[in-house]
């Protein structure tokens, strides 16, 4: 009798600042390749809010543990797994990997570790490591000594060249870390660090502040052949996080000669750390000095991979899934219309993306805007054209960012000597500043050395700015409008220029017949005829884009993710599209949230990587003739204009991803009456406790409870009461009654609300009920009220309590803020007995 | 910028907008994948009588550079790209600048992406022109129009000239020299001289060589006269170190025996698998290839399939069985590309020096 051999993956837990959806994408697309690959797929997360615990096209078994290196032993003696996954769990499960290998249980049991040896697990999580053996690669790392007197630190700093780091080695009370310019600072400088230094040392480092950063991504497998899947510019200089960067798809200003030298140096990190999968590396490029450096390896999935699978359309994460199942590059047999070999031919690109950090300022009331080395951004658009400028806009399209946030309007009225002010210090929306700092006039060659910006990108901002003045110039021209279009520019932005309505635009467009073409995303930039279904738009002359089916239904994604509900919406539009199709519909999905994982495979028969705005859905919906068309409600300003245009035509149906604005947070317990409404019959499912726990440190959590401890005479008055309060509602759906108790005891509604997408997916955990499927089969007139009520009953069984944490960004964004439901950034689950 | 259209023998017209030089143009069209690298690629003497169209959308952002050229003077007749992404700056020289000086004229914002589709769809090589109007006229002058298939002479140098350096003696024939092999040759202090492709063993072999070079170049290898391949017998049969490259190598095919046909579409760019046979690796390398040499004519008598392309099966190495020659299709010097497969070079150095140290021994 032969087993199936099992895989292990370590899940990447909350939402934070350094994932959000792009590992839960990637889990959903490997774990799904290895399942089919003959794999039992077992992951332990505690993300209440994961796509993958809740698809069983992935996940055979899923498990609710705390990511500790004791829940992975503890599922490692229950199923004795072949392989363990560490590489989708960020840097946490490296970690704990670490831990898990050197109690020995690894060897003992025969487990290989997918993609990476213990060695390199050892060495990505100590730097010091890594630096030794990047130096005996002779990969270039930054300069870096210790020094007890000013003569030597000098000597070094002349060499390498100012400014330089300077730090005290093992200070005695305060950190010291300074940047110094000149000899005279830096004789400062060691001064007072040898002072504060228990062994009378500072240590000097080169300061890569202001270099181009650029960032390879390697694919290996195990017979150490090796390919490059895409090499991104990030636009903002070292000195500002990557991931707050905006960043290009492929590298824009680097020469061959350039590219191929990190190429080398990124294929031999690769291979000396004998990876299989994926490896990103990142570097510093001094173009002056013409030199680069090492600056990061990262082997696992991250935000990088997401964005450079859907721009680049080669599968990373499926080829991925195929590696971890034992299999090399050239065998790999891709499905869905790629050619023999697309697995293992390096991407090429006829097209530009752009990946836009979204940064959660609007939503705190913070001042701390400026940014650095520490991550600030939680979440980003992309933005796919056929020239940089149109990539740029379109990341920038949709209506809850960019243009629309009224930055610009603000940017407009400051001082010259601000506006220096942001382009050395940046911001959140830098892009606004650098526009309009053209827009004043100043020279490219200024801006370049005011922000360390490539010139290059200047002269392309300055185009789109030229462009716009021309517009202004030429109202109501039809070969203007022509011109606007091709180069990317929304009929918004064309509307506000002529001072008319959007609609007229749009009809103008319709009169002149300047039409939106769109071209599919295949990786060998049109050499061979293969079809990856997933499409951009622009304004040539050919469109590749045909009706898909007669029974699709489109899909309005909710777009980039934000404080309030973030990866819990894709969790909701994901799984609803997953049941679409089980219902025979073809899912047809526009989205621009490069880590999303609605955009699964498992989800999604067809993808245009799109902003969400109406002139583009108007579009699409042309082509795809839809069925019905269902929006993400958090999108709410979309879904009125479209209501607006489709209202009559086409059944439209909102997503339950609404916004959490009403602050819901207290000291008092509050009860949440939660149940489902089909027009007639309102289903109870359960009452959940909201509390808030306020301990006095920064770190704050909000949590809810399920079942509640209440009383069973308490929870037949709670129930009743908001049985009732459903009961008159008009229109089925998810519903959630907040329910408190006075002074005396009794039972008051606050108020009654669809229920947020974050409970709906805390929910399905909990109750073991997939609610997403639920309301589709409410959308669909396919709803049965029976099997609901038989999977409630089983609740009742149930003896064990479900704990949902809520997780905000307070602590990592250093800052103080009353912690309320639509600033919830992340959170964790456990079920407690 | 003025309206500039690229014509097609099949009667298609694309639209944009020129740069570069006002020139017309007739040349056979095709497309090239390559994200990075536009000046060399356009510098490459493989493109003579050639329109490149990059399919990497914008393409010009880095200035023309004074290192990286692969002839001194391009020998394309026309750049198609979807973006030219201009810059304005009076100490770097743009592409559209530098087009102009040499006379090559540039259609930008064009559907590249169509026209790719049209191009790759052919059983043939597309033929086009590039013009101020689309008109009849323009069409007649194209169907009119003989490409000369004497692109080997148009590009190749006529007189000898030395690269003097302190190692092995090396002769390049130059079909078409890219200079990315010099650049390569120079990196291993070899003492090289360029000569004529019209150069007879004699003369080649005069110079006492360590080994000899048959360069990269355009065209098709059958338009070459027969006495070249009488030369390349003769010179491998001195026991001479040969490494063949692009041109060369189907030059080299041809004379021990086996046949070249022409490729229904050409294949330029960098990201194709190409399996090493005795190794079983993959490596990456720049191709830019018109013709191929038929896997079924190699006569395994004398020669074996070294590197094979495993998109199209294409033969992309050889070896000689008896002599110390071999060859490849792809461009082991990079520029634009790859370095996966500079490592052949250290190959043709290995030759030499073995054939140093049997000299020795003798």
């Amino acid at each position: 009798m032969t087993t199936k051999p099992t895989a292990l993956i370590i899940g990447a837990g909350s939402d934070n600042f350094q994932q959000g959806g792009e590992l839960d994408y990637a889990t959903l697309e490997i774990a799904s390749t290895m399942k089919r690959g003959g794999f039992m797929t077992v992951l332990v997360d505690d993300n209440p809010f994961s796509a993958s615990l809740d698809t069983t096209e992935a996940i055979d078994c899923r498990h609710v543990l705390p990511l500790t290196s004791r829940s992975v032993i503890k599922l490692i003696n229950q199923y004795h797994p072949q392989v363990i996954v560490p590489t989708l769990g960020g840097r946490r499960a490296f970690e704990i990997m670490q831990t898990v290998s050197e109690s020995g249980i690894l060897t003992e049991q025969d487990i290989q570790i997918s993609g990476v040896p213990e060695a390199t697990i050892r060495q990505v999580n100590n730097p010091v490591l890594l630096n030794q053996t990047l130096r005996r690669l002779d990969a270039p790392t930054k300069k870096i000594a210790t020094f007890d007197n000013y003569q030597s630190a000098l000597e070094m700093a002349r060499e390498v060249g100012f400014p330089v780091v300077v730090r005290a080695v093992f200070p005695k009370s305060l950190r010291m870390r300074r940047i110094v310019q000149d000899p005279d600072e830096l004789r400062e400088a060691v001064s007072t660090g040898i002072q504060l230094s228990r062994s009378g040392q500072v240590l000097v480092q080169q300061s890569l502040a202001g270099l181009k950063e650029i960032e390879v991504l390697v694919m290996r497998d195990a017979s150490g052949t090796m390919m490059q899947l895409g090499m991104t510019e990030d636009i903002d200089p070292i000195g500002i996080h990557a991931g707050d960067s905006m960043a290009v798809l492929p590298a824009q200003t680097l020469l061959d000669r350039e590219i191929q030298d990190m190429r080398n140096t990124a294929f031999a990190i690769t291979r000396k750390l004998r990876i299989v999968g994926v490896n990103h590396v990142q570097f510093a490029f001094d173009a002056e000095q013409n030199r680069y450096y090492v600056i990061k390896n990262s082997p696992y999935f991250d935000r990088i991979t997401t964005f450079t699978e859907l721009a680049t359309g080669y599968p990373i994460s499926r080829v991925v899934g195929h590696l971890y199942a034992g299999e090399l590059l050239r065998n790999i047999r891709l499905d869905h219309g790629l050619t023999k070999h697309t697995a293992v031919t390096e991407p090429v690109m006829d097209r530009t993306a752009v990946r836009m950090p979204v940064f959660p300022f609007n939503q705190l009331s913070t001042h701390k805007l400026k940014l650095g080395t520490q991550k600030k951004s939680i979440g980003s658009t992309i933005g796919i054209g056929r020239s940089l400028i149109e990539a740029i806009i379109k990341s920038v399209a949709d209506y809850q960012s960019g243009w629309h946030n009224g930055y610009i309007k603000m940017i407009q009225r400051i001082s010259d000597d601000q506006l220096d002010q942001l382009l050395i210090h940046p911001e959140g929306d830098r892009l606004y500043s650098l526009l309009e700092a053209i827009r004043r006039g100043y020279s490219e060659k200024e801006l370049a050395e005011l922000t360390k910006i490539d010139s290059y990108y200047f002269a392309q901002l300055k185009r789109l700015i030229d462009l716009q003045s021309e517009i202004l110039k030429l109202q109501d021209s039809p070969v203007m409008l022509k011109e606007a279009k091709y180069w990317g520019i929304g009929d918004g932005k064309i509307a506000e220029l002529w001072g008319e309505e959007t609609a007229d635009i749009a009809k103008l467009r319709d009169q002149h017949q300047i039409n939106r073409t769109f071209k599919e995303i295949d990786p060998s930039a049109g050499e061979y005829d293969q079809h990856t279904n997933a499409f951009y738009s622009t304004f040539e002359l050919e469109n590749e884009s045909v009706e898909e089916s007669n029974h699709s239904i489109l899909v309005i994604g909710s777009g980039g993710r934000h404080l309030g509900n973030g990866n819990a919406n894709d969790y909701v539009v994901g799984k609803v599209m997953q049941e679409l199709k089980v219902h025979g519909n073809k899912t047809i999905l526009v989205n621009d949230n490069p880590s999303s994982p609605a955009m699964s495979s498992l989800y999604v028969d067809k993808l245009y990587i799109e902003p969400l705005v109406v002139e583009t859905i108007t579009d699409i919906i042309r082509v795809e003739q839809p069925t019905m068309l269902m929006i993400a409600s958090n999108e709410s300003e979309l879904y009125e204009r479209l209501k607006e245009h489709y209202g009559d035509t086409i059944t439209l149906m909102p997503i339950p991803t609404e916004d959490q604005i009403e602050d819901v947070v207290s000291t008092e317990p509050l009860l949440e009456y939660n149940a489902l409404f089909d027009g007639q019959y309102v289903y109870p499912l359960g009452i959940t406790a909201a509390l808030q726990i306020d301990d006095h440190m920064n770190y704050r959590t909000v949590a809810k409870r399920y079942p509640t401890t209440s009383s069973p005479a308490a929870t037949k008055q709670v129930t009743e009461l908001g049985e009732q309060r459903v009961r008159i509602l008009q229109k089925p759906g998810l519903y959630q009654v907040l329910i408190r108790a006075d002074e005396m005891d009794h039972y008051q509604i606050e108020m009654c609300r669809p229920l947020p997408a974050t409970d709906i997916a805390f929910l399905s955990k909990v109750l073991k009920l997939d609610l997403p499927a639920v309301i589709t089969r409410l959308a669909l007139n396919k709803f049965s009220g029976k099997l609901l009520v038989k999977s409630m009953k089983q609740q009742a069984n149930q003896t064990q309590t479900a704990v949902y944490r809520a997780l905000f960004p307070f602590s990592a964004l250093q800052i103080k803020e009353t912690p309320t439901a639509n600033k919830v950034m992340g959170a964790e689950m456990q079920f407690i007995d | 910028m003025t309206a500039r259209y690229l014509i097609l023998e099949d009667g298609s017209v694309f639209a944009g907008e020129g740069f570069g030089a006002p020139a017309v143009t007739f040349g056979e069209v095709v497309f090239n994948t390559s994200m990075a690298g536009y000046q060399e690629i356009i510098t490459n003497p493989i493109y003579d009588n050639q329109i490149i169209v990059f399919t990497q959308p914008n393409v010009g952002n880095v200035s023309i550079h004074r290192n990286i050229y692969e002839s001194i003077v391009p020998a394309a007749k026309g750049v198609i790209v979807r973006d030219l992404a201009a810059f304005d700056d009076q100490h770097r020289q743009g592409l559209s600048h530098y087009l102009e000086q040499m006379n090559i004229p540039g259609i930008t914002n064009v559907d590249t992406r169509a026209l790719v589709h049209k191009l790759r769809a052919a059983n043939e090589p597309n033929r086009g022109s590039i013009v101020p109007v689309p008109d009849d006229h323009a069409f007649d002058q194209l169907h009119a129009t003989v490409l000369t298939n004497q692109q080997v002479a148009q590009v190749a140098t006529p007189k000898p000239y030395p690269n003097p350096d302190v190692g092995k003696t090396v002769v390049v024939v130059d079909f078409g020299l890219k200079n990315g092999i010099l650049r390569e040759l120079s990196r291993r202090k070899c003492n090289v001289t360029v000569l004529p492709y019209t150069s007879t063993a004699d003369e080649i072999m005069r110079l006492d060589p360590d080994g000899v070079v048959f360069s990269s170049g355009p065209g098709d290898p059958h338009s070459l006269k027969k006495s070249v391949l009488k030369m390349i017998l003769e010179v491998q049969e001195h026991e001479v170190p040969i490494f063949a490259i692009g041109l060369g190598h189907e030059l080299f095919a041809l004379a021990n025996g086996a046949d070249v046909k022409r490729m229904p579409v050409e294949h330029h760019g960098m990201n194709h698998p190409i399996k090493e046979i005795i190794t079983d690796q993959i490596v990456y390398a720049s191709q830019s290839e018109g013709y191929e040499v038929k896997r079924d004519s190699v006569n395994r008598s004398n020669l074996f399939v070294t590197y094979v392309d495993m998109l199209d099966n294409s033969v992309q190495g050889l070896r000689h069985r008896k002599y110390p020659a071999f060859s490849v299709q792809f461009f082991p010097d990079g520029a634009p590309g790859p370095d996966e497969t500079d490592p052949l070079f250290d190959e043709f150095m290995d030759l030499m020096n073995q054939r140093g140290d049997e000299a020795l021994d003798h």
